[in-house]
């Protein structure tokens, strides 16, 4: 790593940290000037609450199980969207017959869905159902559209020079989808939390964030509402780091492959 | 004898037709082929090569996979220059004629490990020649389309790459689609105007 390289980094990180401390002293301001805690409680009450939680073996057990089911509607609905993406790449009859499926789940309101999806399967499978529903056609549609843009000369390239299948894969379409595919596969990450989440609290699964945010909402915790809320962010966010770092290790594995 | 003989190949895009009636023989060796811009040199190239589909006419001799090196490099901008040349094929000994090539045609063993990318107009042009060569020599056929083989390139390093296209392509139908008459003569190649082959069957 070059010293430029470090002192960039380190600058990035600096503003992050000026970021995120403006932001908090926003947050307590705005706290101070409602003055009651029940309609908006402050950072470090939140973080008190958080502390608290987190001592507890419920707590862990619930952010746990809810990561769990949204990690499993997330990898089905990346592989589902890229199935659907290569087969509808590659023939404009399987494109026709499915595309009106992407458009519906595209347009349907996701409460729809997650009352459907109630109706059909058990409550606790519904988050996953859901997440799996909302990272599909994202995956799908991104992914479908960076084949299709596709170079056509390097195609011809490598037709003319014979390359095979896997070879073309490698020399032509991966290097060619990967920015858009690993695009949209964080931008579906954030989407899949905030509807799993949101069908949790609808369709209160035992054990899960969801029943827990919706419970504190009954009982007026605020402060737990915001501590939830806080983990759901935290474990979002860190999700989408890991997963940003595998992808860079695995893309940077493949370069040296 | 053997050769390339077209006849009566046309093309036309939109309806608008690029060429008609062509007819020609191209025996083994090196032929330059000449004309203006627009005139359907490449549409030929693309034709013979299998990337397009005449509208008239046929064409026969070839046999195996045809070598076509296009206008404009198109090389696999992931892969070093090194990787696209040697991408043709697998094992050492392919690395090895790969690497040899390059640094013929003037490029630095550094310079090989450099993406498309770090590399300037001339010396992709070159990697390009020399992935073209290399199939020639490992999995082409007996005809052989460059496309402007020279673009791009200052006398020295044209000078290296005319020595590898005529050594490496001995025995192979060579066509040379060009706009520089003095490729001909540094080729020791026929040079045929392109509309003389437009003319009533051969």
């Amino acid at each position: 790593m070059t010293a430029s390289t470090t002192k960039n980094k380190g600058k990035r990180l600096l503003f992050s940290l000026i970021a995120c401390l403006f932001w908090l002293g926003v947050w307590e301001l705005a706290s101070l000037a409602v003055g009651k805690e029940l309609l908006l409680p402050s950072p470090r009450r939140t973080a008190v609450r958080l502390y608290t939680l987190a001592g507890t073996s419920s707590f862990w057990i619930s952010a746990g199980t809810s990561l769990l089911r949204i990690a499993v509607g997330f990898l089905s609905g990346v592989a589902a969207g890229t199935l659907f993406a290569v087969l509808t790449a590659a023939s404009r009859f399987l494109d026709s017959l499915l595309s009106p499926l992407g458009t519906v789940v595209r347009a349907t309101p996701v409460a729809s869905f997650i009352l459907l999806a109630l109706v059909w399967i058990q409550a606790s499978n519904v988050p996953s159902f859901i997440s799996f529903l909302m990272v599909t056609p994202i995956v799908w549609s991104a992914l479908k559209t960076a084949i299709l843009n596709t170079d056509r000369q390097l195609l011809e390239a490598a037709k003319v020079y014979r390359l095979g299948r896997l070879k073309t894969v490698r020399a032509v379409f991966l290097p060619s989808v990967l920015p858009t595919y690993t695009a949209s596969l964080l931008t579906s990450l954030g989407l899949a939390w905030k509807s799993g989440i949101a069908a949790e609290v609808l369709c209160h699964p035992r054990q899960s964030i969801g029943i827990e945010l919706y419970e504190s909402k009954i009982y007026l915790e605020t402060a737990d509402l915001f501590a939830w809320t806080a983990t759901v962010v935290l474990l979002s966010v860190g999700m989408e780091a890991l997963f940003a770092l595998l992808l860079k290790r695995t893309l940077a594995k493949g370069e040296r492959a | 004898m053997n050769g390339l003989k077209i006849e009566n190949l046309g093309k036309a895009y939109a309806k608008k037709p690029v060429f008609a009636g062509l007819n020609a023989f191209f025996p083994t060796g090196t032929v330059c082929l000449f004309g203006p811009s627009g005139c359907g040199k490449t549409t030929l190239a693309r034709i013979l090569s299998g990337l397009e589909k005449p509208d008239a006419g046929t064409f026969s001799g070839i046999s195996g996979p045809v070598v076509y090196l296009f206008q404009e490099p198109r090389l696999f901008p992931a892969f070093t220059a090194l990787e696209n040349v040697a991408l043709l094929g697998r094992g050492n000994s392919l690395r090895e004629k790969a690497l040899g090539l390059l640094t013929r045609l003037g490029l630095s063993e550094e310079d090989c490990q450099k993406k498309p990318s770090a590399l300037s107009g001339g010396m992709n042009q070159r990697v390009a020649l020399a992935r073209a060569l290399l199939f020639a020599e490992n999995g082409g056929g007996n005809t052989v389309l460059l496309d402007e083989p020279f673009k791009g390139l200052d006398p020295a390093t044209k000078g290296l790459a005319v020595g590898c296209v005529k050594e490496l392509l001995r025995g192979k139908i060579t066509l040379v689609i060009t706009h520089d008459g003095e490729d001909a003569s540094l080729l020791s190649a026929e040079a045929v105007a392109f509309s003389s082959l437009l003319s009533p069957a051969i």
